[in-house]
């Protein structure tokens, strides 16, 4: 299930504009969501490729409705008005399946019938037990010995500098942002 | 002007306990009672509220135990070792990179991750399940050690500990069983994950949560990755009901996210950077 469910987006997607090497792709099929309905949280462009430069296919008002259908670092790939293309992440806001138009409701039910998942996107349906509740945490009892058990898992620093080092993780130096002094749309 | 301000807080202090209207001062009106509620420890204050990095680890401690007493960790070592060594990477780049830093998966469908004080970081099965890659869980790990560094979680058990005790007494407590302080900063069981920090605190361990992956050599982009993935599950499924109690809406989080970065994290996508996400069994 869980193979069919990770394919089943590229199967669904139209191909990408540039078709990359097919090895990249599969290393990508896995942080690949299911089709999930979308809206542009500002005014935005619809671009060929995700990168700044490409060309602009169309532009999208704020509120936009879009069918994500892969991600790529800062893009997402998105269908919008029957053109397929890339806007920015953090541009888009993903909401659960609802209100949205026949081109997501499509994407979703094929989803749903494939995957036996319930449409909610990305977090695998499971069974049995549930959410935490607050009742739960405040009723918690010490287990000393899940401590240990922390501790003998443990890393320390110079381990985790060879991981870094063997799976290109090269340090940055990068300072954090002010806060905004607002955010561009007020809160609904 | 100092002994003014020094004043002025037990009065509100007094107001919120209830205690009889003749120690209130006129003055304290509900509003700097609720201003008082809202704010983050005063500074005035913090001297006398002096608590060390001790201190701190051993609350982080005692508030991950309860937690692990409701949702132990995953019985796999290898996965354990694994977000062990993504997570102290990451806090290399912080600000405090010598906490001992401590990371593990519980065995919970909930949809959340916490962070105690000291460096003690938990994700649940739920949560982990749903990610897509490495950088996705740097994003997540990235947000809760940025709470820790900012020492979110001891300010809201410090600030609970001064409105339950008032200023003397805790002055007392802190000269005399430092293990009886700890107790009272935990509180009871694992309710310190119940609560909801202020808002600003969330946008904040957002932000940084973003640039502390980015530092470590991955896409920063991994969080809002996931938030999207939050805001695609229906909200009344109860595997995000705490999420959405403790945390302002995945929808305005992105929001703040491109109001504070814009186009700013252009050219810092590393695609080919990390490992694989370790396998739940």
């Amino acid at each position: 299930m869980l193979v069919v469910a990770l394919l089943l987006p590229l199967a669904l997607a139209p191909r990408p504009a540039q078709a990359q090497a097919q090895s990249q792709a599969q290393a990508q099929a896995k942080s690949q969501p299911s089709p999930t309905p979308g809206t542009t949280t500002r005014d935005t462009e619809l671009k060929a490729r995700p990168v700044v430069d490409a060309p602009t296919l169309a532009r999208l008002p704020a509120k936009s409705a879009v069918t994500i259908v892969e991600r790529r670092g800062g893009w997402l790939g998105v269908v919008s008005g029957g053109k397929r293309g890339w806007v920015r992440l953090l541009h888009v806001s993903s909401r659960p399946v609802g209100a949205s138009g026949p081109t997501v409701r499509e994407l979703e039910t094929a989803a749903r019938v494939a995957t036996g998942r319930a449409g909610s996107g990305n977090v695998a349906v499971t069974t049995g037990i549930r959410g935490l509740t607050p009742e739960q945490l405040r009723s918690a009892q010490a287990d000393p010995s899940a401590l240990d058990a922390l501790e003998r898992t443990a890393v320390e620093p110079a381990q985790a500098s060879a991981y870094a080092a063997a799976h290109r993780l090269a340090r940055r130096p990068l300072p954090y942002p002010p806060a905004p002094r607002e955010a561009r749309d007020a809160p609904r | 002007m100092h002994r003014a301000r020094h004043c002025l807080a037990p009065a509100a202090l007094a107001l919120v306990l209830a205690v009889p209207a003749a120690l209130v001062a006129p003055a304290a009106s509900a509003q700097s009672v609720r201003d008082l509620l809202q704010q983050r420890v005063p500074e005035a204050l913090r001297p006398a509220l002096a608590l060390t990095v001790e201190d701190e680890i051993r609350a982080g401690q005692a508030a991950a135990a309860n937690l692990l007493g409701v949702a132990p960790l995953v019985a796999d070592e290898g996965l354990q070792r694994y977000v062990n060594t993504v997570g102290r990477w990451i806090a290399m780049g912080s600000e405090r990179p010598d906490l001992p830093w401590r990371f593990g998966v519980v065995d919970s469908a909930d949809v959340n991750a916490f962070a105690a004080p000291g460096g003690y970081v938990l994700i649940t099965r739920g949560l982990y399940a749903s990610l897509g890659d490495e950088a996705e869980l740097a994003g997540v790990l990235g947000h809760e050690i940025a709470h820790v560094v900012e020492r979110h979680h001891l300010d809201l058990m410090r600030k609970s500990l001064l409105l339950e005790m008032g200023v003397q007494s805790l002055q007392k407590q802190l000269e005399g069983d430092r293990e009886a302080l700890v107790r009272r900063l935990v509180g009871t069981g694992a309710e310190i994950f119940a609560r909801r920090l202020d808002q600003g605190a969330e946008f904040q361990a957002d932000r940084h949560g973003m640039v502390l992956a980015a530092r470590a050599g991955y896409s920063p982009f991994g969080l809002p990755a996931v938030l999207q993935k939050i805001a695609s599950v229906d909200r009344t499924d109860d595997r995000v009901t705490l999420l959405y109690r403790t945390h302002p809406a995945p929808d305005e989080r992105l929001r703040q996210l491109e109001a504070a970065f814009g186009a700013g994290l252009d050219g810092l996508d590393r695609p080919d950077a990390g490992g694989k996400l370790h396998p739940l069994k």
